[in-house]
């Protein structure tokens, strides 16, 4: 789409917003999974999620992809947010687990990460990751990529 | 070392300075909502390095990212960071680790051609004053220091020739 004015860009923006608003309106609570080697950086994930106005019935966290896997085994998730670099298993790998896992199949990744190349944005879209978010990032960058994904929930 | 590795002169090195002031403004007003600004080296007394975090760089930039600061700064950062006091000073070393990786990542990042063919290292944080940090990068090094909350955080990249 291209827009020539300001105008029409911001209407198109307060759109965007308004069917956002919709989805989290609609969306009810979800149960999430936060996968990062950092506790701080998962609390500030988890806070962001709830600035953006999610509702979190439930918030699982584990520290690395192996942990992730093992969460995933008894729980069901509505979502996903897991950065790449990480000690025992990256980001990658655990996404292309997921996307082997019968109960956790479909359930939408979103990465939060400092590796910002297109070819790491590529390679863990192709891999099953719905989402891309460089850090640093704001609350409204978490917006941006995970209603989207939550909208699509399959 | 090869032309693969060969990413940049040392002269284009010394030039990337603005780059990484950029990248490290962004981090602590995206992450910790403040804004900073490099200070002259010559007026401020370095920061005792009570706490260290450091991310090494491998590919086509090689070297290591330090963040350094004093203890009453790392937990103000960890603060700032958590919207909370921290609960440990484990907390507080993990915040400072993030603040130097999202450094280190948000200046490979704007380097056009490097961010495919550099990784990161997961950050190291050393806590405790009584050590010398040397770096076998032999090359440039950028440094800077900002002040947060009024004290010093020293922020160096060196890198290998």
């Amino acid at each position: 789409m291209y827009i020539k004015s300001a105008r029409k860009w911001r209407r198109a923006i307060s759109w965007i917003d308004r069917v956002n608003r919709g989805v989290v309106k609609t969306m009810g609570k979800i149960k999430a999974l936060i996968v990062d080697d950092s506790s701080v950086m998962r609390k500030i994930v988890e806070r962001s999620l709830r600035q953006a106005g999610i509702e979190l019935e439930k918030v699982l966290e584990a520290s690395n992809g192996a942990e992730g896997l093992v969460v995933l085994q008894d729980n069901v998730v509505d979502l996903i947010l897991c950065d790449i670099n990480m000690p025992i298993m990256d980001g990658m790998e655990f996404v292309r687990q997921v996307a082997t896992m019968e109960k956790a199949k479909g359930t939408p990744i979103v990465m939060i990460t400092t590796e910002g190349s297109e070819a790491h944005v590529v390679e863990a879209l192709s891999a099953g990751a719905r989402g891309y978010i460089r850090k640093p990032f704001t609350s409204e960058q978490v917006k941006e990529h995970v209603i989207p994904v939550l909208g699509n929930k399959s | 070392m090869s032309t693969e590795t060969a990413f940049a002169t040392r002269s284009e090195q010394e030039d990337w300075f603005p780059i990484l002031v950029l990248a490290i403004q962004e981090v602590f007003e995206i992450m910790l909502g403040c804004q900073v600004k490099p200070e002259a080296l010559s007026k401020l007394k370095l920061p005792h390095g009570e706490y260290t975090a450091m991310v090494g760089l491998a590919g086509a930039l090689c070297g290591v990212l330090t963040v350094c600061c004093n203890t009453k700064t790392a937990g103000g950062i960890a603060k700032s960071m958590l919207g909370d006091t921290p609960e440990s000073e484990e907390q507080v070393a993990d915040a400072l680790g993030e603040i130097c990786n999202m450094i280190a990542g948000n200046f490979k990042n704007k380097l056009a051609g490097t961010d495919e063919r550099c990784m990161l290292s997961v950050p190291s944080v050393i806590t405790g004053g009584e050590y010398v940090f040397r770096s076998l990068a032999d090359g440039t090094c950028l440094e800077t220091v900002l002040l947060f909350e009024e004290a010093p955080v020293l922020v160096r990249l060196q890198l290998h020739s």
